[in-house]
Order: structure tokens, then C-alpha cells, then sequence
């Protein structure tokens, strides 16, 4: 193992530490809690959006924190859910009095701690309500869509999320709205090679040279496929038919695109796979207005992509287009 | 003459053995959960009764047995994250509640704590034995007492029992396929691997007899 770090137990709070003194233009950490907030802190009247998950995803979650999109966002350990007790410290640290929205990846140990920190708040008064986001078309079969797990697609339900509520959106609202997003989003990764857990100190999958798995998740969790790895257009292209297969409504409409990069996949490759992707897009009648190439949700130093449609209709296409300012997004 | 009561101060003594015992496993659990997840969870455990130990140095005294497996729960669930701090956390704090006002821990006791962690794990995570988790051998163990009509035996043989079944339980998770989780994604790529949860608490109760049975564990210092 070769990582820039300084204690394996530390990487998740030193990381986040780093991020916050980077750009407190936009965020700040809160005191005896792993977690960010926007630097204005609690708005009042506003919604709160928090978001959070493991560590190990940067930018994901903390990164897109800011006037726009998320106002807060807790941070586990590696690849391990956060506790309740920061969720809760986090949660009130972004209440205006309007609630606060819970938006994270569907993960056994996200539901369980976002699940009781919201028990715990509902005593205190605050009202809370939770989106969990499924847009991992390869976790699980279309008639069982509610079990899918969360990967880059997070990014568009926090996007629409954060602008709903930016524009004094009610808590039923916003809920709805981010709802609403996850609904319309799909997403299909592809690992080239496994990343290591800095506390473990060893690859989570082993991937032969020359392998490829479709469908792999953000912690190594087995895809649809392993196979060779293929040209990138080859690749691109099975991605998006994938999507497409699984939401055929996408043909012929307007759509949102993120090609993802999970960690070790240079920007030269994400693009070559976003210009196939782009082709196949256009040949089934895509219209695409808004397009997102970079590292978004990775998955520390794994090699891959994934790719995210977010199919566009009139209420979602101003919330989508609608400013945000944060370290991993800045839209004007 | 192996420990017949764990009294309060005897139970701080014992949650920092078993912590012991989980850190110095912890490799062997992290490469079981390789097999079936990313392979952190015995960094995941040694974390969580690390927080343990450090909350028992800093408890009064005087705390009884079901103040110190509250704070244990509270310490565990706040230490840790991820599926399994809730999990331990809320099973821990739930064998407080079932020994409100309790002295001392004998053999009807350790029953009724096994039981009411059954039940707590079952609740949080939705699960019933079968279904490869760490329920599995908490039920093992739970069930393997209530049949041998645990509660007029010597606490030292009752845990040796419930010990054993636990690891049966866990070694037999090998067979199993997972229905919750991350690693119900797996299919059948979990066979042949025990559960690394199931595992840990047949760890967990392995220690609390090797510690009841042997003088020197028992003077292990907080």
C-alpha cells in the first residue's frame, strides 16, 4: 500500500479537516462532530439538506456542500456509515425551522444510524424527513428498484434537492422533489481495479489484468459481468444501453449526464467514454442539456467510471440548471 | 475455581478482556469479511470496544452491571458507525434494560442477557436466524441454554456452553446465503465463508469464559 496519509484511523476527519480549510468560502466543520456545513449556517426558514454516507467517496458527500445544494453533510469512517450522534449534531447545526431532508445512499448502515438520529431529533422537535437514493441500475432488478443501492446518481438528487430548497421549497416539498430525481435517475459503473482501505491495507476484490467488472459497486460489491475489458466505446456503450434498457422513457427526451470517475481513471479517459456515450445519447434521440465529466463519487484509488442519466422534465430541468456554489460544484 | 457472579466491577473487567481478545483477532475477521464485503470488519470492532474501554476508565466506580452495558452500548453505537455500531450498540444497551437493578451476573442472568440480545438484534436489523448474520449465533447460543435448562447449571459451564454453540452457529452461517445487507448482493460468492459478525460474537463469548476460567484474566486492569 501507498497512500499520503498519516494515520490510517485518521483519513476520513483529516480529509474533511483539509477540505474545510480549503474552501471556507463555502463550508465550515461543526465542533465535536465529523461533519460540514455551509458557512451561513443554519438559514433561516430554509429547509435544511443533509447528506452523508462512509468516507473513502471524495468529493461525495462533503464536497457538494453549499449555497445551492447540500447544507450539511456527515462523514463516516471509510466506507462505514456515520453514527447517529454527528447526524444529530449536524442536523441542528443546518435547522432554520422548516425541517431538515436526510438524502443518502440506500446502504444497510445509512438507514440504520440516519434512521435512529432521526428518532432522536423527533424528540427534540426537529422534523425530519429521508430520501434514500437508488439509482444503481446493477444492485438489483427493475421490480425490486427500492433495494438498489446509491452511486454517483446522489449528485443529481442533491442537486434538485438543495435548488428546491434554496427557492423556500416546504420540507414535503423538497422531499418530494429529491424523490422525484432519484426517480428519474439511473446510473451503471464499471471497475478496472480494486482500491485499498487505508486501515486494512489490502485490495477489497482482486481483478485479474486485463479484467473489467460491469455493475461493481463504490465498496467492490460484485457487479452484473466480469469480463475483458473492452475498448472505452465499447464500454460507454454498454453502459448507457444498460440505462436505457432499464429506462426506455429516456429515448427521445431531455437528460442530465455525469461521467464519473472513481478515483483512479484519468480525466483523458472519462472523456473519450463521455464522447461515446454522447453518440449512443444522440442516436436513441437524447437531448442533452446538461453534461458532468469528472471525479464526482469515488471509490479512493479505483480504476473505473460509471455513468448517470438524469431524465429532464419541466420541473426538474430549473432545479437542475439552478445556481450552486461548492468546492466540487460551482454552476452559475 | 472458575468465577460463579460477575458483580459490576468484575463485568468493567471482563468488556476490556473481550476487547482484548477482539483487537487480537481483528486480522482474521477483517480477511472473513473480504470474502463477503470490503474486508474493515474487525477494524470495525476493535474500534467499537476500543471506545468501550476508553468509556468504562471514565465511569464512577460505583456504576452497576446495567449502567456499565448501557454506557457499553452507548460507547459502542457512538464509536464505531456503519450497520454493525447500531446493531452491537442497541443489543448491548437492550441487555442493560434487561438487568435493571441486577447485582450480580449468574447463570439465570446470562440467560436472560442472551435472550434480550436476541431480541435486540432481531428488531434493529430486521433479521431472523438463517439469514447469515450476527443473529445467527446469538440465537445458537441463546437456544443451546434454554434447552439444557441452563439457569440451575454454574455460570462457567453455562457461557463455556453458549460459547460453543455460538461458533457451531457461526461455522455453520459457511453454508448460508445473505438476505440483508451489502453482502446480499453476493449470492452464492459468500459459501464457504462464515459470517464475520456471526463470528465475532462467538469470539466475544469464547473470551468471556476463557476470562471467567482463568486467574490470570482475571486481573486484567482497566
Amino acid at each position: 500500500m501507498k497512500k499520503l496519509i498519516n494515520d490510517p484511523r485518521k483519513v476520513a476527519a483529516e480529509a474533511l479537516e483539509g477540505l474545510a480549510l480549503a474552501y471556507p468560502q463555502y463550508l465550515r466543520l461543526v465542533p465535536n462532530a465529523q461533519a460540514v456545513v455551509r458557512k451561513d449556517a443554519p438559514v433561516a426558514g430554509k429547509v435544511g439538506v443533509l447528506s452523508g454516507g462512509g468516507s473513502g467517496h471524495e468529493p461525495m458527500f462533503a464536497g457538494f456542500v453549499g449555497a445551492g445544494m447540500a447544507d450539511g453533510s456527515v462523514a463516516g469512517n471509510i466506507f462505514a456509515s456515520p453514527p447517529p450522534q454527528p447526524i444529530v449534531t449536524a442536523a441542528k447545526a443546518i435547522h432554520g425551522g422548516a425541517g431538515v431532508l436526510f438524502l443518502y445512499g440506500n446502504y444497510s448502515g445509512d438507514v440504520l444510524n440516519f434512521d435512529m438520529a432521526a428518532e432522536m431529533l423527533e424528540e427534540e422537535g426537529i422534523r425530519t424527513s429521508t430520501v434514500r437514493i437508488t439509482d444503481d441500475v446493477a444492485s438489483a432488478p427493475p421490480e425490486r428498484h427500492e433495494e438498489r443501492r446509491g452511486i454517483a446518481g446522489d449528485f443529481f438528487v442533491i442537486k434538485v434537492a438543495g435548488a428546491c430548497a434554496a427557492r423556500e421549497g416546504s420540507l414535503a416539498e423538497v422531499t418530494a422533489a429529491a424523490e422525484e430525481a432519484n426517480r428519474h435517475t439511473r446510473s451503471m459503473g464499471v471497475a478496472l481495479s480494486s482500491c485499498i482501505i487505508p486501515a486494512s491495507g489490502t485490495p477489497i476484490f482482486d481483478l485479474a489484468e486485463g479484467d473489467m467488472e460491469v455493475g461493481m459497486g463504490l465498496h467492490g460489491e460484485p457487479g452484473v459481468e466480469r469480463a475483458r475489458l473492452k475498448s472505452a466505446n465499447e464500454v460507454a456503450e454498454e453502459l448507457v444501453r444498460r440505462i436505457l434498457e432499464d429506462m426506455p422513457e429516456l429515448a427521445n427526451g431531455d437528460a442530465a449526464i455525469l461521467v464519473n470517475g472513481l478515483g483512479a481513471t484519468p480525466l483523458a479517459e472519462l472523456f473519450i467514454v463521455f464522447r461515446a456515450a454522447h453518440a449512443m445519447l444522440v442516436r436513441h434521440g437524447v437531448t442533452i442539456r446538461h453534461s458532468y465529466v469528472g471525479n464526482y463519487a469515488t471509490s479512493l484509488e479505483m480504476a473505473g467510471c460509471s455513468i448517470s442519466l438524469l431524465r429532464l422534465n419541466e420541473r426538474l430541468k430549473p432545479w437542475l440548471a439552478a445556481p450552486a456554489q461548492t468546492p466540487a460544484l460551482v454552476q452559475i | 475455581m472458575a468465577l460463579q457472579a460477575i458483580d459490576a466491577r468484575r463485568l468493567s473487567q471482563m468488556l476490556v478482556f473481550v476487547a482484548g481478545e477482539i483487537a487480537r483477532r481483528e486480522a482474521e475477521l477483517n480477511a472473513l469479511d473480504a470474502a463477503a464485503g470490503d474486508g474493515d470488519h474487525g477494524i470495525t470492532m476493535r474500534i467499537g470496544f476500543e471506545a468501550i474501554r476508553e468509556r468504562l476508565g471514565q465511569l464512577d466506580p460505583a456504576t452497576p452491571v446495567d449502567a456499565i452495558l448501557r454506557e457499553s452500548g452507548n460507547a459502542f453505537l457512538g464509536g464505531t458507525g456503519g450497520a454493525i455500531g447500531v446493531v452491537m450498540g442497541k443489543m448491548l444497551m437492550a441487555g442493560g434494560k434487561a438487568l435493571q437493578g441486577v447485582q450480580e451476573i449468574r447463570a439465570p442472568e446470562f440467560l436472560l442477557l442472551l435472550n434480550s440480545w436476541e431480541t435486540s438484534v432481531s428488531a434493529t436489523g430486521k433479521v431472523k436466524p438463517g439469514d447469515r448474520t450476527i443473529l445467527d449465533a446469538i440465537h445458537g447460543a441463546a437456544s443451546a441454554l434454554t434447552a439444557s435448562d441452563a439457569t440451575k447449571k454454574d455460570l462457567d459451564v453455562v457461557v463455556d456452553l453458549s460459547a460453543a454453540a455460538a461458533q457451531e452457529a457461526a461455522r455453520s452461517t459457511a453454508d448460508m446465503l445473505c438476505r440483508v445487507g451489502r453482502a446480499s448482493r453476493l449470492g452464492t460468492r459468500v459459501l464457504g465463508h462464515p459470517d464475520p459478525g456471526a463470528t465475532s460474537f462467538a469470539i466475544m463469548l469464547r473470551a468471556m469464559h476463557d476470562w471467567i476460567t482463568s486467574p490470570t484474566a482475571l486481573d486484567t486492569q482497566l
